[in-house]
């Protein structure tokens, strides 16, 4: 239990990591979300 | 005060309140004295705060010494410009300034001095190139050390254990002594240099010291403080060995290396000025302001990526100096020393590579927004190829690095625990190393491309690209972190409460960072490729997370870990030495290969689109041509090093100090820090 909570905490850490520098550089998280699927 | 050694004693201050214990530096016997606590302590902390004051003063006096150039820059300009007023734009800033220098001179291949010596050398640009190339090895080795030293000496003060302590202390001056001779050197081929661009490249060096007059007087005259107090620093090693001296002799070491950064820094903006101008107009005349001929696009960039550089380098050569003397110990207590420095060497030659490649990235970053076209050349066009033999290079670093810390697990009882993680550290080593140096296209002949069906492979040739190599790096990166971790946890057995939730935490971080670094990765091959390079940002964040908050959890981890037994030094394998020895080389053959590549990028030009080079050697050399003289290069160098070991081992007749454990006695309390006694 005690991993399945650090793996969801760490996951959004770097997908807040993530959507943040995309925001900085103007790359818009969800707009590649979904140009992928 | 009482006395245990006479008037000479180096000893430590260990207690509080009145009553001190002392323990003789020579004796290691613990004794008491009665003193004023908070006024010896009152004292210390004075020494520290004068200490502090002096340098501040020193670095104020000599920050406002380099404005001084600025003053005159304006006033020149007026000058120059008083009978006719003409004004031109800045190549760079465009801005406008009062030209106040000559327009670039106008060259044939008439105007180009012959050597007239046989073979490749009778190519001017040949024997400057090798030139150039063994003063910058020898300029990063000497540019390097002195930040080691003044690390691990801080390290050394900062150390309670007074025996670990006097170890790091022995350490600093090892490494100093063997910059000695090597600052020699350093200095000869610099004049060697200068020497060859006046006999070589006249008009071509004339210009460029038109230029940066001023800037080239600085720079004489750090050379002469570095030097000064380079000399000050190791003759006055044993003299400023402890108290209020101690801090002065490490005070010493922040200077040295403010002016030899400062030094790095001046030399930089010459290669950077060839390489993107700034401060003058399309003819090559002076505009006048110092600033923008010294601040041009890429000098921050390649003063970053060089500072980092030469940390590594010089890491990669006291670690092979280490390798060669443990190789060629006699006595295990020597042994054990040279294992431990080479331990110390190749830890921050590794700590210093992780930053590298991102400081490279801008660097590039910044190529490609000054010109573009300069940016195609280096990474995809001309000079490609070059890039995949770094790959290769840099592949070696982490390979060697990882294959040494696994070796040095062997030092330890209780490591056999992770021998098991080994495989799967490699595995995922290999394959990221296979991505990382994939080529995008190939040279291949036309039944070749008939085959794979075109120029690209139909499965690899995906690897080829920025975005996968990017995925690459960043894994290559993250499992030497793991290696580290698992290194640090060798011959301990975490006690604390939070053991399960550490391990949680540093698992799921490192598995989570990797696999949003290859999401990242597979990301970048459904966007364009000038949004795709916004994407190494979060790459890069993601690692960097892993290395700082990863290493923090593990040693609060550690904290009263039980030992499984003691670093047992000097029993490691022979085999890590040489991993030491890959090391060092590795990292000459890159500077060697990415120097060759930053200066070759300027193709026809002295000075990029300013000055044009006219001379009969201004073509590029193939890459097979390149690689010989970049390899005779580092053989030349690795000659010369040998030279340099040899010549410290002369001068070498002290004992090498023990790596033996030893506790502190029962009674007695850590050192606060190092200090005197009266």
């Amino acid at each position: 239990m005690i991993y399945v909570g650090a793996i969801v905490l760490w996951f959004v850490y770097f997908q807040y990591i993530d959507y943040l520098f995309m925001k900085i550089q103007g790359l818009g998280y969800f707009t590649f979300i979904r140009s992928v699927f | 005060m009482q006395l245990c050694c006479g008037g000479n004693a180096n000893c430590f201050v260990l207690g509080h309140g009145n009553i001190h214990n002392i323990v003789c530096y020579r004796t290691s016997q613990p004794f008491q004295i009665e003193a004023g606590g908070h006024k010896v302590k009152a004292i210390v902390n004075g020494k520290k705060v004068w200490s502090l004051f002096i340098l501040g003063i020193i670095g104020i006096s000599f920050l406002a010494s380099l404005l001084l150039p600025m003053l005159p820059a304006q006033v020149l300009a007026q000058e120059a410009a008083a009978p006719a007023v003409e004004k031109a734009k800045d190549v760079y800033y465009k801005t406008e300034g009062i030209v106040a220098g000559s327009p670039v001179p106008k060259l044939t291949a008439k105007d180009y001095p012959k050597s007239g010596w046989p073979g490749p050398m009778g190519e001017s640009r040949v024997i400057i190139w090798s030139v150039a190339q063994q003063h910058l090895y020898f300029g990063s080795f000497v540019l390097a050390v002195p930040i080691f030293c003044m690390i691990i000496e801080l390290v050394g003060i900062l150390i309670k254990d007074p025996v670990v302590s006097k170890r790091y202390d022995n350490l600093a001056h090892d490494f100093i002594r063997i910059s000695l001779t090597a600052y020699s050197v350093t200095a000869i081929l610099g004049g060697l240099l200068i020497f060859s661009f006046i006999t070589l490249y006249p008009d071509f060096f004339r210009y460029l010291a038109s230029l940066f007059r001023p800037f080239m007087h600085i720079y004489a005259l750090l050379f002469l403080a570095e030097s000064g107090t380079l000399y000050l620093y190791y003759y006055g090693w044993d003299r400023m060995s402890e108290g209020f001296l101690k801090w002065v002799h490490a005070s010493l070491s922040v200077l040295m290396n403010v002016f030899g950064t400062t030094l790095m820094m001046l030399a930089n903006s010459w290669s950077t000025f060839m390489m993107s101008p700034a401060g003058v107009d399309e003819q090559g005349r002076f505009l006048g302001n110092f600033w923008h001929l010294l601040h041009s696009a890429l000098w921050n960039p390649l003063n970053v990526h060089r500072i980092i550089g030469n940390m590594v380098f010089g890491g990669g050569i006291v670690a092979a100096y280490a390798a060669y003397k443990f190789l060629s110990s006699r006595t295990q207590e020597e042994k054990a020393y040279y294992d431990w420095m080479g331990y110390v060497s190749m830890f921050l030659a590794v700590a210093s590579l992780i930053p590298l490649p991102f400081a490279g990235y801008w660097l590039m970053r910044e190529v490609y927004a000054y010109r573009q076209q300069m940016g195609i050349t280096l990474m995809g066009g001309l000079l490609a190829w070059l890039f995949i033999i770094q790959a290769v290079l840099i592949g070696a670093l982490f390979f060697a690095s990882v294959y040494y810390l696994f070796n040095g697990m062997e030092r330890m009882r209780g490591a056999e625990r992770y021998q098991r993680y080994i495989k799967y550290i490699l595995f995922m080593m290999t394959a990221a190393f296979l991505v990382w140096l994939t080529p995008h296209t190939l040279v291949m002949k036309a039944s070749e491309l008939k085959a794979i069906g075109g120029q690209q492979h139909p499965i690899i040739g995906n690897y080829g690209v920025m975005s996968a190599k990017n995925g690459a790096v960043n894994t290559m990166i993250l499992t030497t972190i793991i290696a580290f971790v698992l290194y640090q946890r060798a011959n301990k057995i975490i006690t604390v409460r939070w053991a399960t939730l550490g391990n949680a935490l540093l698992v799921s971080m490192f598995g989570v960072a990797l696999v949003n670094n290859w999401w990242l990765a597979i990301y970048g091959y459904y966007i364009p490729a000038n949004v795709r390079v916004g994407l190494s940002v979060p790459q890069v964040m993601g690692t960097l997370t892993c290395l700082a908050v990863g290493c923090a959890i593990n040693i609060a981890m550690l904290r009263g870990a039980k030992h499984t037994g003691p670093v047992e030094w000097g029993k490691i394998s022979v085999r890590s030495q040489y991993a030491l020895f890959a090391l060092a080389v590795s990292f000459t053959w890159l500077m060697a290969l990415m120097g060759y590549i930053r200066s070759s990028v300027r193709l026809f030009w002295h000075s990029m689109e300013v000055f044009r080079d006219n001379s009969p050697w201004a073509f590029t050399h193939t890459i097979g041509f390149a690689a010989n003289v970049m390899s005779l290069n580092v053989l030349v160098f690795w000659i010369f090093c040998l030279f340099v070991f040899w010549l410290g081992e002369l001068s070498t007749h002290k004992a090498v100090p023990s790596m033996a454990e030893q506790k502190a006695p029962a009674r007695a309390p850590q050192p606060a820090i190092a200090g005197g006694s009266e």
